[in-house]
């Protein structure tokens, strides 16, 4: 009896509806300002996450939230939001360790070589599109493993930019769940991490190697606040880009990068087809790209 | 009491048993009303899981009706909202997992839905340096597909052959016989008599589609040797046969098409994920990774990660091993029935696909119903009014013959 009840009022329908014009001007705008293409087969999902944020807000339909969005008082910071919404990662330390491995003992120390020998002990590393810090954090702790005390000789900084400022906020915060340490092996955790209440807390050494700024790759004047870099790793972002706009970011990595620097992707994604700036290497481990000059 | 996960509380639950924190102490008592404030305390300890009770007998129904209605809302959110289709099928799972949690099924929790760790193991061949006909190739020098299809293939072909003929080829297989004779004694194929030979079983279903059948069930045995470690084989066969019975069951809808080859295509309308998992171990959870992480169809996540989909590697497995046309046709085009020459059979598979994903929902299959074009669904003509009847019928007959065939 309670069931037939409840269920009178079980629908699908939980959003405001989206028009298919409404899903257009809003994929476009959001293209325009992340380089983010939402194909039309998202329709719904994207009607699902951002229905919600209507009705907190108490928005009647999507064109007025997209008036909202480009001309509201508050626009700057429901911008953010709309990005949290759409942008979602799910990554943790030491992801792909293999790719790790090859820049622990390989491409760091050939780098580190090389700067010692021009007699620049400084090293500048990009991490593109950070999420919640886990990689930028993972790349400090690498270089603490490698430099060990005579790290105190070097100028060592670590770019970190991404477009969400709640995955920033986190990434400052540098506190971690289990969840975000399930690959870190043991005597990391003991060497770079202290439990808190809260959970593991990033020790102050790594933390102090990693700027985070609030960037959005495809945008050149933000991409201007980074320096040239040594390496830059930009891991499972450019796969949510369409063509013209990897084509964008990739020329930015081109124009940041030093002419001996090396690029790691994301394992699964490719660039052949899409630009001829990078040449692929093979080594043990996965493949980095180095500029064609 | 019921234990759950942290993050299906409802406001109103009241905590049954004390949460403990750091060093034993009290981080919330029993007895107390878990809020969205109690929510977010338990969130930030990570604490897991907590045992709750309702206030009253009527308040714990509504409140397990709200859990069930959450949970199954997830997978649902890539679909029409307003398609008749869903709309129902979402009404009858959450149903069903609402009777669930009233015997005690416990949800599995978001980190368990989530992909495990893969940093081991290799794909065949790096990204981008390689694609769908390397994997087969591979595939194939690797092992053969069991012989006894091939005589049989052999034999229908030969106008000169009879039904002894079928049987004796089949016959020569202990295991092979026995899987058949339960099969088409189900409840499923809904025989009067009871079929004690495979000569009676061929004169009674047919020859071609008795060979469909010998197809479907010699496949399982094939790709059962060849289990990839990251896969959970129980729940992806039981996935397979759980869309197997609904093609079965709706095809008998319509005069024209054969349900024994509607059958044995929803049996096999995902082993291309079984070779991609074999041999891209690492890609392929890259793709688990993407589809949760954007609540995405795996289809559509294998086309952002790897370029290709596990249909176009079962389209050139089929091919060359040559199975029928019509079955490697509906397979390669379970996700795009509008691509595929006899569309029916493929939209046929593909509402079947989500049938099974949803009714998965219940057992622990983790992926988003995939959802189907409306057109090709209205084009199906299919009365959503018995979804729920072929649902009831479909779970009768799940568990039986799951321990028959796999």
């Amino acid at each position: 009896m309670a069931i037939t009840l409840l269920s009178r009022n079980l629908s699908l329908r939980k959003t405001p509806k989206l028009s298919n014009e409404e899903f257009k001007q809003l994929t476009e705008f959001i293209y325009e300002k992340t380089g983010i293409a939402i194909p039309a087969r998202r329709k719904y999902l994207i009607e699902n996450k951002l229905g919600k944020r209507l009705i907190e807000l108490n928005i009647k339909t999507y064109s007025d939230y997209l008036k909202y969005l480009k001309f509201s008082p508050q626009k700057d910071a429901e911008f953010k939001k709309l990005c949290e919404l759409i942008t979602i990662n799910e990554t943790c330390f030491f992801r792909d360790i293999k790719q790790l491995t090859l820049f622990k003992n390989v491409i760091l120390p050939e780098i580190l070589k090389k700067r010692q020998e021009e007699g620049v002990k400084s090293l500048n590393i990009w991490s593109a599109g950070c999420s919640s810090g886990e990689e930028p954090y993972t790349l400090g702790i690498i270089i603490h493993e490698v430099l060990k005390v005579s790290i105190i000789s070097w100028k060592i900084k670590i770019y970190a930019n991404d477009i969400s400022p709640a995955m920033l906020f986190k990434a400052r915060k540098g506190i971690y769940n289990d969840y975000s340490l399930r690959l870190t092996p043991e005597n990391i955790k003991r060497k770079y991490f202290t439990i808190t209440k809260e959970g593991y807390k990033i020790h102050p050494k790594v933390q102090k190697l990693v700027n985070f700024q609030l960037i959005n790759l495809a945008d050149s004047k933000d991409v201007k606040k980074i320096p040239k870099s040594d390496i830059i790793f930009c891991r499972n972002v450019i796969i949510y880009f369409d063509d013209a706009v990897k084509q964008k970011v990739l020329s930015h990595f081109y124009e940041k990068l030093k002419d001996d620097g090396y690029l790691f992707l994301g394992y699964s994604e490719s660039i052949h087809r899409i630009t001829k700036l990078f040449k692929p290497q093979i080594k043990p481990g996965g493949i980095v790209y180095q500029k064609n000059l | 009491m019921k234990k759950i996960c942290v993050e299906y509380i409802v406001p109103g639950m009241i905590l049954a048993k004390p949460v403990l924190g750091l060093e034993g102490s009290e981080l919330l008592p029993e007895g107390i009303e878990l809020g969205e404030k109690e929510k977010k305390i338990l969130e930030e300890a990570g604490v897991d899981y907590v045992y709750v009770k309702a206030k009253s007998k009527e308040d714990e129904q509504s409140l397990f009706y709200t859990v069930a209605q959450e949970y199954a809302f997830k997978f649902f959110m890539y679909v029409n909202p307003d398609s008749k289709l869903f709309s129902e099928l979402f009404k009858i799972i959450v149903e069903l997992i609402f009777d669930g949690l009233k015997k005690g099924l416990e949800l599995p929790c978001e980190d368990y839905i989530r992909a495990k760790s893969v940093e081991r193991m290799r794909d065949l061949f790096l990204k981008d340096m390689g694609g769908p006909e390397d994997i087969v190739k591979h595939e194939l020098s690797l092992a053969s597909f069991p012989d006894v299809y091939f005589r049989l293939k052999e034999i229908l072909e030969n106008p000169a052959s009879s039904a002894k003929d079928i049987a004796k080829v089949v016959s020569s297989d202990v295991a092979l016989t026995t899987k058949l004779l339960k099969l088409v004694n189900s409840p499923l194929f809904g025989l009067t008599q009871k079929v004690d030979s495979v000569e009676r079983a061929v004169s009674l279903v047919g020859e071609e589609e008795l060979s469909n059948l010998v197809l479907g069930i010699t496949a399982i045995r094939y790709f059962k040797d060849i289990p990839p470690e990251l896969m959970d084989m129980q729940i992806f066969w039981k996935h397979s046969l759980s869309c197997a019975i609904f093609a079965k069951i709706i095809a008998s809808h319509y005069k024209d098409v054969n349900n024994e080859i509607l059958f044995t295509a929803g049996l096999l309308h995902d082993v291309g994920k079984l070779i991609l998992f074999k041999n891209m171990p690492y890609s392929s959870v890259e793709t688990l990774v993407f589809a949760r992480e954007n609540m995405v169809p795996m289809i559509e996540a294998e086309e952002y990660v790897l370029g290709f989909t596990h249909t176009d590697i079962s389209k050139l497995l089929m091919e060359s091993w040559q199975f029928p046309k019509t079955i490697n046709d509906i397979v390669s085009n379970h996700h795009s029935p509008t691509r595929a020459s006899f569309e029916k059979g493929a939209a046929i598979v593909q509402l079947a696909d989500n049938l099974a994903n949803a009714v998965g929902i219940c057992y622990g299959y983790t992926f988003v119903v995939p959802g189907m074009d409306e057109e090709t669904f209205d084009k199906l003509n299919f009365p959503t009014d018995k979804l729920k009847t072929i649902i009831l019928q479909h779970n009768r007959l799940l568990n039986e013959l799951l321990s028959t065939l796999i």
